[in-house]
């Protein structure tokens, strides 16, 4: 049975941490909203790239499109993959479910025709230790997400494939559905699979405009497949984020709550020590009194 | 008065503008190019420069572009811009300190920096020294 002291600063303990998981479940419930806003004002950015890069399909569907980001390679031997992680603990499963996913992915290629590129700190310490090679790392900002970070890791990605170091490269990145919800998600990033982006667009509309091109349909395309894939990237870190603010908002609340019973249940026990002090020290006194009659 | 049209700006990382106009002036990728309403379907490249709107309500609005697209459909105008500023955002003494830096880049060229990259730099340093001054 621990003393009272004992009991009292546990008590302590608890209210001190609850305090903290507090003030970091609000600080990612501010900085989530604001992850979501950039989410969706990166929206219309993206679904007119996609309405171009239709309209791109069908003015060039009669000719053979030939372009380095679409040259498929069968077999595909050399992998790539870019893995969005977290770069600070505390957001309960996150990490462990982007790298997990991660490692099922690998799972099929032997090491060394695995090129990794890592975002965020706790996927680069992970894979210290793991015989794959990292060939680039990065970390997202937070708080400020600038395109020109996608743009900066598009870069490097796509010379890996020009040049043929990896053949095929996947994008593994947590999907943000909502605060709740998050779900740890692979998309092929190159080849671009013409299928998707080219034709996703739907039949043209009706009185579907025929397109003038300047300087020319091809030199268009070329300029936007490297585009498409900077944008694509862009939303899977801006994804990612949202995704870690609203895992890390979850965790703190659960770890508040779980907080606040711990604390109830100390002050009971804290209570019922108090209470068994006073019956003993009464017992003792009716004791003492019987004896000296 | 002058037939109007949509025209938004975008950016990857937000919406610009989204306003009616009546013309807009765009640098494209081998010239300047000006687009009025009843302008043919059109998809172009964009360079850096200057882009200049005119608004329905008679004003008159002034970006710095680098880099991007334009899609002129029947309806409307949709600018696909890297970056797109407007001229009171400019921060003049930033775009000095980037012109001097890529300036430096210049004169000290070896194998290790992209030429290309570095005139496009010196380019948009320019163009958003030259709007931020003209404002």
């Amino acid at each position: 049975m621990p003393t009272m002291r004992q009991i009292r600063s546990r008590i302590r303990t608890s209210k001190n941490i609850q305090q903290i998981t507090k003030a970091m479940k609000m600080v990612a419930a501010a900085r989530l909203k604001k992850a979501q806003e950039r989410v969706q004002s990166a929206r219309p950015y993206s679904e007119k790239m996609h309405d171009v890069m239709g309209s791109l399909g069908r003015a060039l569907s009669g000719t053979q499109i030939k372009h380095p980001l679409l040259e498929v390679r069968d077999p595909a031997v050399r992998v790539g993959v870019l893995t969005v992680t977290a770069d600070r603990g505390l957001c309960g499963s996150y990490a462990t479910n982007i790298l997990k996913k991660t490692t099922e992915v690998l799972a099929p290629y032997a090491p060394e025709n695995v090129r990794l590129i890592v975002v965020g700190r706790k996927g680069i310490t992970f894979f210290r230790r793991r015989p794959y090679p990292v060939v680039g790392e990065y970390s997202a900002n937070m708080t400020g997400l600038a395109f020109s970070e996608a743009q900066e890791i598009g870069r490097q990605v796509r010379e890996l494939y020009v040049s043929g170091e990896i053949d095929v490269l996947y994008l593994v990145y947590t999907r943000f559905f909502s605060a709740l919800t998050q779900r740890p998600t692979v998309v092929q990033l190159l080849p671009i699979t013409p299928e998707e982006s080219l034709e996703g667009a739907g039949p043209a509309e009706a009185g579907s405009e025929d397109y003038l091109f300047e300087p020319s349909a091809e030199s268009i395309l070329g300029r936007l497949l490297p585009r498409y894939v900077d944008t694509l990237i862009y939303q899977a870190l801006s994804d990612a984020i949202a995704s870690e603010h609203g895992s890390r908002m979850t965790a703190m609340s659960s770890a508040t709550d779980n907080a606040g019973k711990m604390i109830s249940g100390l002050t009971l026990s804290l209570n019922r020590a108090r209470q068994a002090n006073i019956t003993k020290e009464i017992a003792e006194i009716v004791g003492g009194a019987e004896a000296l009659k | 008065m002058a037939a109007t049209f949509a025209l938004d700006i975008v950016t990857p990382e937000k919406t610009v503008l989204s306003d009616t106009v009546t013309s807009v002036q765009l640098p494209a990728a081998d010239g300047s190019l000006g687009i009025l309403a009843g302008h043919a379907p059109l998809l172009a490249e964009l360079g850096v420069g200057e882009c200049i709107v005119k608004t329905s309500a008679g004003g008159e609005e002034v970006y710095a572009l680098a880099g991007g697209f334009v899609e002129v459909s029947r309806e409307r105008v949709t600018i696909l811009a890297d970056t797109a500023e407007h001229a009171s955002e400019i921060d003049l003494t930033r775009a000095e300190e980037a012109l001097n830096r890529a300036r430096e880049m210049f004169t000290r060229l070896d194998g290790t920096v992209n030429q290309d990259e570095v005139n496009a730099a010196i380019q948009r340093a320019q163009t958003r020294i030259r709007i931020a001054r003209g404002s």
